[in-house]
């Protein structure tokens, strides 16, 4: 364990002993430095250093250039105990003069440091110019092995409204190597679409093969704006004549060489928004979109917190589409909660959604509307403004448990709240002691006791029921007195119906029964005399012995007297022979 | 004899009431109700100041980090609000309002950081169990095994063996491993898990206990890390698998 431990550390301090810890390093890129004006050119800054936090880069003022921002990622890894982490920012520039311009040193500060890159020059000329070592014409390949089309689906659209460019690159020969130069869009924001495809068509007769790619172009201006050639370098694998001149023809290596094709240029008519009826409350956003809105939940009370959301969705520049205006609803307090943008570009067409989020908090109870949410947005195939709106919400606030508690909190309307960060609980909880758990509690753990109780306590009763089993007198003497109570109980209710005779005949049977149980004899006609012997036999009091007497004698005489001799009483009699049967009991259990 | 045993009988009561002193003289509500006041009021740090002693009072509630942990976000101290929204959560697994605010307290502090080191049969172990305190586990657990023992009983007890009492005793079983499992995950998770926050700003990782030893990297207020030996001084920690550090004790705060 020791060895391990010195060798972590070894390891952590040879990867700490060959930099300066907390050092911050930037670079920055550019993906060309010739470009036309108003063409796209890449910036990316890299900023790393051992630690977490990057600082983010600031850019300067660029005049010469409109400046985009255009996504950053953040890299953090631990390798060999080495923490190195790095942060990517990415912004398209695009020149707006020609001449020779300079991206200015781009800085980042860090514990009062301040670290800059180096500036860059760009060449920037008049027109598209293509990149160096650009192909200038197809070489060695007759014009119909090879072709490059670019086609729009649209001649005609409006300022943010998408135009596919479509490039077909069509081929006869066998190709080894191949890169494409994107034709200058000047005037165009451009999305790439994702999705290759490949297939055969024939043109002229001949079979192609044909492989396609498109992307979405969003014109930022109005005029007639031009697609300029794209440029398809490729390395093609040269057919040899097997019956040529060369009889070693055969024999050699593959012969590769260059080529590239060339696509027509392309016009685009670009109308402007327009600006009659333009609504004050545009959004910026352009193409077919819906709005909606819901509540997490339509009742609730007072002080408790609703989660309001809005989503715009549609096809267009869904980007684009600024802040939306949350409405205010009197007697809440509100916050921002934040929002997420999903975007997709499924079929070649740029769509998705964008969700605001709300928190609402009730102060007094009521039934209250969220009113309904608008966006407003241009449609380009209606050629007209549209407003969108959702429907409004209602809600019904009851009063909160513990209001009273959270009557200053109510009534600070003006209050500041936490933005973004929900509400603190203002209801009053149920403090226990610190480490105060349940598996401490003494209560809880005797508790714990009950489970194994009841086994136990089944153990017992079967092993009761068991052993009675196989000792029936014991069993019948056991059952004796609940079942000789049962038959009087039933004699009772005999007597309560005018049944005297069974009733004294049920209460006999009950004590002779009773008699025969504990005794374990038969009760079918016992006699006075050996009902006497038996319960003296058990140590049964001679007054007791005397009483249960009397009563079979009672029994006897009312059961076979003549009609209406001696049959006053059987509830009394019931009742004094259950006493009976206790006292005898009693005695039993004493000896 | 008798005598010396009721003397330190004594003794030891009122050692034990000396330490509760502060926890009896301290009414919780009252406290917790005037430090909500005085959130509402803007006033964070006095509001803070309150929750604090009522925490350091020796009681806790899920709502009392809670608020605490906004508080420590409105002054400025995201690992503290970090590891008081981590307290409120081991209480409260459930509560969606904590969770909204760790996840955007975590959102604040920890761009890009790596997720602290936890041992994966502990992750599988603790998925059923995301949402119940350890407490909620126990209790669970503790009626399954009731409910185990009902079912026992009646078999012990009938003369039939019916098959879907048979049935049922299997799904008490379970249910008794599962949340058995899940209580005795948590209760190592809060007595050995040691998850520690940074809370200051930066916090740099020498390669031993000392400001001898060199800086390994550096860690922002938020960033999660594990606990491998805690000092007065100086605390191990670890920075991810067999990755180990050594960042001054003052500037982390176990959960």
């Amino acid at each position: 364990m020791v060895g391990r431990v010195l060798a972590i550390a070894a390891v952590l301090t040879l990867a700490a002993g060959g930099s300066k810890a907390a050092e911050v390093e930037i670079s920055a890129s550019v993906n060309r430095t010739t470009a036309g004006v108003g063409e796209e050119i890449l910036l990316t800054v890299t900023i790393s250093g051992g630690f977490q936090n990057l600082p983010t880069p600031e850019l300067r003022e660029m005049p010469d250039f409109s400046v985009y921002p255009s996504g950053s990622s953040t890299n953090f890894s631990l390798v060999n105990g080495h923490v190195t982490s790095s942060k990517t920012s990415r912004f398209v520039l695009v020149p707006k003069t020609e001449g020779k311009l300079t991206i200015p040193e781009i800085e980042v500060k860090y514990k009062g440091d301040a670290y800059v890159t180096k500036p860059i020059e760009i060449t920037v000329t008049a027109a598209a110019s293509p990149q160096k070592g650009a192909p200038q014409a197809p070489g060695g390949v007759s014009g119909g092995e090879l072709l490059l089309k670019a086609s729009v689906d649209k001649t005609k659209a409006y300022v943010s409204e998408q135009v596919t460019l479509t490039l077909r690159f069509y081929r006869r020969v066998m190709i080894v190597s191949s890169r494409l130069v994107p034709p200058p869009t000047t005037g165009f924001w451009v999305e790439e679409l994702p999705g290759e495809r490949n297939f055969y068509e024939v043109v002229d007769g001949l079979q192609y093969q044909v492989t396609e790619i498109a992307r979405a172009l969003f014109p930022t201006t109005g005029g007639v704006l031009e697609i300029g050639p794209a440029v398809w370098e490729c390395g093609v694998r040269e057919r040899r004549d097997p019956f040529g001149s060369d009889p070693f023809d055969l024999l050699r290596m593959a012969r590769t060489r260059n080529a590239s094709v060339r696509s027509e240029k392309l016009a685009v008519e670009v109308t402007p928004l327009p600006e009659a009826g333009k609504p004050r409350d545009f959004s910026g956003a352009v193409g077919r979109f819906a709005i909606s809105a819901s509540a997490d939940k339509t009742a609730l009370k007072a002080e408790e917190p609703l989660t309001f959301t809005v989503k715009v969705s549609g096809r267009g520049n869904i980007g684009a589409v600024g802040d939306i205006d949350m409405p205010e609803v009197s007697g809440f307090r509100s916050y921002d909660s934040g929002g997420s943008t999903d975007l997709s570009k499924d079929n070649r067409v740029v769509q998705g959604s964008k969700s605001f989020s709300r928190v609402y908090i009730p102060s007094v109870p009521g039934d209250y509307t969220i009113p309904p949410v608008k966006l407003v947005y241009f449609d380009p195939s209606e050629a007209r403004y549209v407003t969108a709106s959702s429907k409004e919400i209602h809600l019904s606030v009851s009063a909160g448990e513990g209001a009273a508690g959270n009557g200053s909190v109510a009534a600070a309307q003006g209050e500041m709240f936490a933005k973004d960060i929900r509400y603190i609980k203002t209801q009053t909880p149920s403090f226990t002691f610190a480490g105060d758990r349940l598996y401490r509690r003494v209560d809880f753990l005797m508790l714990q006791l009950l489970a194994p109780a009841l086994i136990i306590g089944a153990y017992i009763f079967r092993a009761a029921r068991e052993k009675a089993a196989g000792d029936p007198a014991r069993a019948r003497a056991r059952a004796a007195r609940v079942e000789a109570k049962r038959k009087l109980k039933e004699a009772g209710a005999m007597a309560g119906e005018g049944e005297g005779e069974n009733a004294w005949k049920s209460i006999g049977a009950a004590l002779r029964g009773y008699i025969g149980d504990i005794t374990n004899t038969s009760p079918q006609g016992l006699t006075m005399e050996q009902a006497a012997s038996s319960l003296r036999g058990l140590g049964v009091s001679d007054e007791l012995i005397e009483e249960a007497l009397a009563i079979l004698e009672r029994c006897d005489a009312a059961a076979f007297a003549p009609r209406g001799a001696g049959l006053q009483g059987p509830e009394e009699a019931a009742r004094s022979t259950a006493a009976a049967l206790d006292s005898i009991e009693g005695e039993r259990a004493n000896k | 004899m008798k005598i010396a045993v009721k003397v330190a009988l004594l003794c030891a009561a009122a050692g034990l009431l000396a330490g509760w002193e502060n926890a009896w003289a301290l009414v919780p509500e009252e406290v917790f109700s005037k430090a909500n006041s005085l959130y509402a009021q803007e006033r964070y740090d006095e509001a803070l100041g309150l929750y604090v002693e009522i925490i350091e009072a020796g009681w806790e509630a899920p709502e009392l980090f809670y608020n605490a942990a906004n508080c420590y976000l409105r002054t400025g101290r995201p690992g503290y609000a970090l590891v008081m929204c981590k307290r409120a959560k081991r209480l409260a697994p459930g509560d969606s309002d904590i969770d909204a605010n760790l996840e955007f307290i975590k959102s604040q502090v920890q761009e890009g950081a790596p997720p602290p080191e936890s041992s994966r049969l502990l992750e599988v172990l603790l998925a059923p169990h995301r949402r119940l305190s350890i407490d909620g586990a126990l209790a669970c657990a503790s009626a399954s095994a009731f409910a185990l023992a009902v079912l026992a009983s009646v078999r012990i007890a009938s003369r039939r063996r019916k098959k879907s009492l048979a049935y049922l005793m299997v799904i008490a079983v379970f249910a008794l491993v599962a949340f058995l499992g899940g209580f005795t995950a948590k209760l190592w998770e809060e007595q050995h898990g040691n998850e520690a926050i940074i809370v200051v700003p930066v916090a740099e990782v020498r390669s031993g206990p000392g400001e001898d030893f060199v800086v390994q990297t550096s860690l922002g207020e938020g960033a999660e890390v594990r606990v491998r030996r805690l000092g007065e001084q100086w605390t191990e920690v670890s920075l991810g698998p067999d990755i180990a550090g050594w960042i001054r004790s003052s500037e982390l705060e176990v959960i």
